[in-house]
């Protein structure tokens, strides 16, 4: 999972774990996340999602959340994050609206 | 109840097996270096998933490992039977860094995680995008490679049969990791239209053109070697050559039994043999069976011209013999 960007678009996967964290959510809080928001279309193996976070660590845009004293580790957005979510709400809005206007729905 | 099993790499073969033992009412409840100790459960209540780690640090994997945990899984290390070991370091090129060496208190033996989650009815996949499981198929062919590759060359380099053998085994894992990052990477082309930036990766090419060209010269190797040539002895200093018209050979000792065809077609057949030291047995037949010539040869420099046509069987045992031979 070394790309979160693809021709200027996050991922559908990147876009639904930044999402997951703006509350801060465990691993497996965030599988559940996406399951559920996405009714099982979406499915995220642990693999994939540790890799994802790994990159996501890397680049700032989550970070650890709490003192992980044996407790099982959670992470939350960072501002970084949040910019990066914000902008792609705005392209997919955009997206929408040039769809709409287009499609007359 | 405990069961030895050796995988030697083939991931997959290990994972079914586990699989198999959960519907036949076992799940796994400790691992060992070559046996998984079990007990009996509810048939299929468990689901099994194995995942390669030997790239990571022993900090990474066990990082990892804690974080499936978390998810809910239970989680074993194990071994994978296929690095190179040196006493009690393991030396592993083909991992990142700071996984690159192993020592027995980190991550030696414990380069597979085995992954045991409830069965949901869901299959166990942990990874789910077309790009993560590129990366992962990635990591599982490096090593495959570099155990094969040289395996595969010196098997070729000092025609030695049972060596070519156990590279072409573990060069079957190698292939099938190339053929499943090809197939993800047209998958994932499919699912992103147009948009997709994910390029080729030079280093895919390359890995696939070094594996066609150790088939094409394996193919070729075998295509040379005479049906009847056969060796059951050792060879040292050996710089030599043998086709069907000739074979000629220098080195600082053989021993043991060799035998090898040629086919005369000039109407004789030449031999030059030196002996520095030890004995050489020589016995050559024609293609009906009869002993044509038969000589031990102490030390000297010996030289021979047998008329003759067709079809020789070249036999030679030798008694710890140095120096030289030439049939031609």
């Amino acid at each position: 999972m070394k790309d979160n960007v693809k021709g200027g678009a996050l991922t559908e996967v990147t876009f639904f774990i930044l999402l997951a964290v703006y509350e801060p959510r465990h691993g497996y809080g965030i599988m559940q996340f996406v399951e559920e928001k996405t009714e099982g279309r979406l499915s995220l193996g642990a693999g994939t999602l540790y890799g994802a976070i790994t990159t996501m660590l890397d680049k700032g845009w989550i970070e650890p959340h709490g003192e992980g004293d044996g407790r099982k580790k959670e992470y939350v957005i960072t501002a970084t994050g949040k910019a990066i979510a914000e902008k792609e709400l705005e392209r997919i809005l955009k997206l929408a609206e040039t769809a709409k206007g287009i499609m007359e729905v | 109840m405990k069961k030895r099993r050796y995988f030697w790499g083939f991931l997959k073969a290990q994972e079914n097996w586990l699989n198999k033992m959960s519907q036949k009412g076992y799940r796994l409840v400790k691992t060992h270096i070559g046996s998984y100790d079990f007990e009996e459960c509810e048939p299929g209540k468990y689901v099994y998933a194995v995942e390669y780690i030997g790239n990571k640090s022993f900090k990474d994997g066990a990082e990892y490992k804690q974080f499936l945990e978390d998810c809910g899984y239970t989680v074993f290390y194990k071994n994978i039977n296929l690095d190179y070991s040196f006493a009690k370091a393991e030396i592993r090129p083909w991992a990142d860094k700071g996984g690159r060496i192993a020592t027995d208190k980190g991550a030696h033996n414990k380069e597979l995680l085995i992954i045991e989650k409830e069965n949901d009815g869901k299959p166990f996949e942990l990874h789910t995008t077309s790009e993560d499981k590129i990366t992962y198929h990635r990591q599982l062919l490096k090593p495959a490679l570099l155990v094969s590759l040289p395996l595969l060359i010196f098997g070729i380099l000092t025609k030695l049969w049972y060596v070519i053998l156990i590279g072409a085994i573990v060069a079957v894992p190698a292939v099938f990791h190339i053929v499943k990052i090809v197939c993800l990477k047209k998958a994932g082309e499919l699912e992103e239209q147009g948009t997709s930036s994910a390029g080729y990766r030079k280093s895919d090419y390359i890995i696939l053109a070094i594996l066609i060209v150790a088939a094409v010269g394996l193919g070729m190797y075998a295509g040379k070697i005479e049906p009847g040539s056969f060796s059951s002895g050792t060879k040292l200093g050996y710089v030599g050559t043998s086709t069907t018209r000739k074979m000629e050979a220098r080195y600082s000792k053989i021993n043991g039994k060799f035998k090898q065809n040629l086919n005369i077609q000039d109407g004789a057949l030449d031999i030059d043999i030196v002996t520095k030291s030890g004995n050489l047995n020589v016995t050559i037949t024609d293609s009906e069976g009869n002993v044509i010539f038969e000589e031990q040869l102490g030390e000297g420099e010996f030289t021979y011209s047998i008329p003759m046509e067709g079809k020789a069987r070249i036999t030679l045992e030798a008694d710890n013999h140095s120096g030289s031979y030439s049939f031609q």
